[in-house]
């Protein structure tokens, strides 16, 4: 029976609630009125009668049981209070270390947070995928599909609700508006994009917005920039496509801005029937083999991912003209691209579950070093209090209420604590949002937020009363009273395990933050391959591509400027790719992902890049421009022959065959992560080339580019001047571990000062308790010398021990990090040897302050009193 | 009557519901709140009158006994209650108490 079950959970708090000369009769007569209401009245009203009545007796005698345990804490509070009056110092240090050490956790939990929440606004957001590619390897290698795919799946599979197509064109565009000319970033989409996502419109009909081939959409900002306050829908916006055609495109809706945290991140939408105008290589939507358009379907709920990828992979499978296709196609949900895309081709600025996994655990571990030192500190403050523990007991008090006293004044310093963190993350967050690129604010109205905070506040101060409160609750009030109990020693053992603990985990940070500085100086003084140096790449389009040649003359008449060159993507963001090639005579395509770049007669004496056969492009060889190739010494060895020169090489993509004439030694085109990929260079004629790379000597910076200034204005017909350094550029490529090292050095800094901070307490706390012992040894004839030493190489001890812990498990981390990289520095014993010179030093110093201060002080002041 | 403790308005109430059905041997909980219910109209929680009769037992001004088995109790024996003689004469002297109050205060006005 139900409520027969629900009359026994009644009966029970009843029974707690009653004083016990009435609680018998009392359920007696409660059963006897609930059966007959329910008699009369039916089993529904006798329930709700039941719940009223027991419900309503719980204020009133919650408040006695209020009353006197408010009578209790008053008095714990009391004691409280004194006890951080009269330990002022360590009361302090106690404080301060567990609030920079919640600051930092906090500080770190923001930025996870933000991190994580990244593509939750779509309505539809659960039901909305990306269609991601892996290659045989097993490699996600791309964000991108084939151009008809989307269209094909939405007719399909009718579990697919939707779809639509992105595409940037990689590159940025020229768009302008009357006197207004601006490089933008531009997405083309289909229709249904803004049906799909949740990106609302606040000006036109998502319906029919993009319904024209020369509509355009744009964000409010966008429109601002270019209309000001004038009404931007039907004005007319004139676009540079990458086929150098000036397009008009009417404006027929105005976006909300888009959102800080979307991973799609543009100002200016096009329709997808625009692409064959706007970007140069595409011809035919029905391409199979056009790989280069992120894929967005929006599915119906709960259907079987795995079935829906083996289907993408099929219908791939079935339309694609080559004969194997190796590729297989997942689902990636909107939520996880953000920070699960490491692919080759991808939009810019993801993030990535790994650096969130490494902050969690840095958080973690400075959390954990505060904790012990909050801990260590505590334990030795509550040693002193004993007495107080004796007193209570003999007066009544039971052990649950002294370990509820010990947790609660714990729990009162980490609020207190917790304040001190707030006010500095409140003071700190401005410095920390420069460092981490991000906009963060401390909302405290934020629910998330406010219950994260309870989690910190209970775990730490669980964590650090735990200890003290079941170790100090156990005492026996006759020992400890008499004077037996030696109450400080017990913990001793217990405190040194805590500074080794938070020793090891700061001398983890220590070397895990020097191994990342390391490698980063070792990846920008590695050896690239090619002259990166005073290097200076400007786009080309428009009139300046036209005048290309009469321009590199011209520059070129500029003493400082020693070199010029041309080449149709960025030397270091090569994307364009072959998917395979053969030696003329092979029957086996070799099928491998082969970069493709063009590039013009200068390019090799430019970026001085050495041959180890052949030749390089030559003006003396017409025929170069359209017949010849460079291969790098990784395709050399993939095609697998000896004496390639003068072979000819079939470049399936393109279906023709050119001739090899010469191997260029590797050189890094990619980030240092992975390892140098084969390429094709090919001179081909100048309307291809989007780059212009200007080699300036070192003395003359700004003359070499006011000069170039002048040179471009003369041409540019009114684009706007753009340069980069080339090594900027690079340096960007490890931006992300740039930052990270940046972040890890601060919080490494934190975790040393909290540990010293813990140290400095329990040392000086130490030598507290050893006043008398000290005064003794120097009356006995002990030198200070001695004393000091006394003090300090216990301490000293430790710190080793912990280097001895933290050295393997730091070792390992790094080792996995390093991983990343394909080119990595030696990991060296002098960081471990410098980590613990470093560590030993601090703490000694530490110690040794207090050390002196105690075996100087005079002898005749501490035994004075006995 | 030094020292007197002056009964609650509740406790009060609780004692004449007794003293009236005790002659019945039906003073108990459900008995003595619908009783209260009838006489002043007030609706008091169930749990409200053990509070003041715990308090009343306490002090020895009431007592209980079992009833013979009854059937709606399921053969079981009811607890009833009844005034001890502590309590009948603590009853009086609120009574007489209440009486000395009311006497020589000048004439009220009013509905009643």
């Amino acid at each position: 029976m139900d409520t027969q079950k629900k009359i026994t959970v009644k009966h029970r708090i009843l029974g707690r609630l009653l004083r016990s000369s009435v609680r018998e009769p009392a359920l007696q007569d409660f059963d006897e009125q609930l059966a007959q209401i329910k008699r009369c009245r039916g089993p529904l009203i006798a329930t709700l009668w039941l719940c009223v009545q027991v419900f309503s007796l719980i204020p009133s005698l919650l408040k006695d049981s209020v009353y006197w345990s408010a009578a209790m804490l008053k008095n714990y509070f009391k004691i409280a209070l004194r006890n951080i009056r009269r330990h002022k110092g360590y009361s302090f240090i106690n404080i301060a270390g567990l609030a920079i050490g919640m600051a930092c956790t906090l500080l770190i939990l923001l930025w996870i947070q933000d991190e994580l929440s990244f593509d939750r606004f779509h309505e539809n957001g659960s039901n909305i995928y990306r269609i991601i590619v892996e290659d045989e390897q097993g490699m996600q290698s791309a964000g991108t599909c084939p151009i008809p795919l989307a269209p094909h799946l939405k007719q399909t599979y009718p579990e697919i609700l939707d779809s639509t197509r992105f595409c940037n064109g990689f590159q940025k565009f020229l768009v302008e508006f009357d006197e207004k000319v601006y490089s933008e970033e531009i997405g083309i989409v289909d229709p249904s994009f803004l049906t799909m996502f949740t990106f609302p419109l606040l000006k036109g009909d998502p319906q029919t917005a993009l319904e024209d081939p020369y509509s355009l959409i744009m964000t409010e900002k966008m429109a601002k920039k270019y209309f000001g306050s004038d009404d931007p829908i039907g004005k007319v916006i004139r676009i540079l496509s990458s086929r150098k055609q000036t397009i008009s495109f009417t404006v027929t809706g105005i976006l909300e801005d888009i959102p800080r945290h979307s991973h799609l991140q543009f100002q200016i939408f096009l329709p997808f029937q625009a692409l064959d105008e706007m970007v140069w290589w595409v011809r035919d939507f029905e391409k199979w083999s056009d790989w280069s358009y992120f894929t967005y379907i929006l599915t119906k709920p709960g259907i079987s991912i795995p079935e829906l990828n083996r289907k993408i992979t099929d219908l791939v499978g079935q339309n694609d003209e080559g004969d194997d296709l190796t590729s297989k196609f997942f689902l990636q949900q909107l939520a996880k691209i953000h920070l699960y895309s490491h692919f080759k081709y991808d939009l810019a600025g993801h993030g990535d579950i790994r650096t969130i996994y490494i902050f969690a655990i840095v958080a973690a571990f400075i959390l954990l070093i505060a904790c012990a030192n909050f801990m260590n500190l505590s334990t030795a403050r509550f040693s002193n209090r004993s007495k107080e523990v004796g007193l209570r007991k003999t007066i009544g008090a039971h052990r649950a209420q002294l370990v509820k006293q010990f947790l609660g004044e714990s729990m009162f310093f980490v609020l207190i604590a917790l304040i001190v963190a707030l006010i500095l993350i409140k003071l700190s967050l401005p410095l920390f949002n420069q460092l981490t690129g991000k906009p963060l604010n401390l909302n405290l109205a934020d629910l998330s937020f406010l219950l994260s905070l309870v989690a910190v506040i209970f775990f730490t101060g669980s964590m650090a009363g735990c200890y003290p409160a079941i170790f100090l609750s156990a005492f026996q009030p006759a020992d400890v009273l008499k004077g037996t109990s030696r109450a400080f020693s017990k913990g001793v053992f217990f405190r040194k395990f805590l500074v080794v603990f938070q020793f090891s985990l700061s001398i983890i940070i220590i070397i895990c933050t020097t191994i990342v500085y390391n490698q980063l100086t070792f990846v920008r003084n590695k050896k690239l391959g090619f002259d990166k140096d005073n290097m200076i790449h400007l786009p080309l389009s428009g009139t300046i591509l036209a005048n290309y040649d009469v321009i590199g003359n011209e520059l070129l008449s500029n003493p400082h400027i020693s070199a010029v060159a041309a080449s149709d993507q960025l030397l270091t963001q090569i994307f364009r790719a072959s998917t395979g090639a053969k030696l003329e005579g092979d029957v086996v395509c070799e099928y491998t992902s082969i970069n493709f770049l063009t590039v013009d007669f200068h390019f090799f004496d430019t970026f001085d890049m050495k041959l180890s056969e052949g030749r390089s492009f030559s003006e003396e060889f017409p025929t170069d421009a359209d017949e010849a190739v460079i291969i790098n010494q990784t395709l050399a060895k993939i095609l697998g022959e000896e004496n390639l020169i003068g072979k000819k090489l079939y470049n399936y993509s393109e279906s023709r065959t050119r001739q090899i004439i010469g191997i260029v030694e590797d050189f890094h085109f990619e980030s240092l992560h992975s390892q140098v990929k084969p390429l094709m260079i090919v001179a081909q004629s100048s309307s291809d080339y989007k780059f212009m790379y200007v080699k300036i000597g070192p003395g003359a910076i700004s003359s070499s580019i006011s000069f170039l200034k002048n040179t471009w204005k003369k041409y540019s017909s009114g684009n706007p001047f753009e340069y980069h350094f080339l090594d900027q550029i690079i340096d960007q490529l490890y931006a992300s571990e740039k930052r990270m090292g940046k972040i890890f050095l601060n919080f490494a800094f934190l975790a040393i000062f909290i540990s010293c901070l813990g140290l400095f307490g329990l040392a000086s706390f130490s030598a507290e308790q050893r006043t008398k012992e000290i005064g003794i040894r120097r009356v006995l004839g002990a030198s200070a010398g001695n004393i000091i030493y006394a003090l300090t190489v216990d301490f000293s001890k430790w710190v080793l021990a912990a280097n001895v812990i933290a050295w393997p498990i730091a070792y390992f981390t790094m080792q996995k990090w390093l991983q990343n990289f394909a080119f990595k520095t030696d990991m060296g014993l002098w960081v471990f040897a410098m980590s613990a010179a470093a560590s030993l030093t601090i703490a000694l110093i530490t110690v040794g302050y207090q050390s002196v201060k105690a075996a100087l002080a005079n002898p005749a002041d501490s035994l004075r009193y006995e | 009557m030094e020292n007197m403790r002056i009964l609650s308005r509740k406790e009060e109430m609780i004692l004449l519901a007794i003293w009236k059905l005790q002659n019945d041997d039906s003073a108990y909980g459900v008995t003595i709140r619908s009783y209260i219910e009838k006489m002043t109209g007030i609706k008091w929680l169930f749990g409200a009158i053990y509070g003041p009769l715990g308090r009343l037992v306490d002090f020895g001004y009431v007592e209980s006994y079992e009833s013979d088995p009854l059937p709606e109790r399921g053969g079981r024996r009811k607890i009833l209650y009844r005034l001890t003689s502590k309590g009948k004469t603590e009853l009086l002297t609120v009574n007489k108490l209440n009486k000395a109050m009311w006497q020589d205060v000048p004439p009220l006005r009013g509905k009643s």
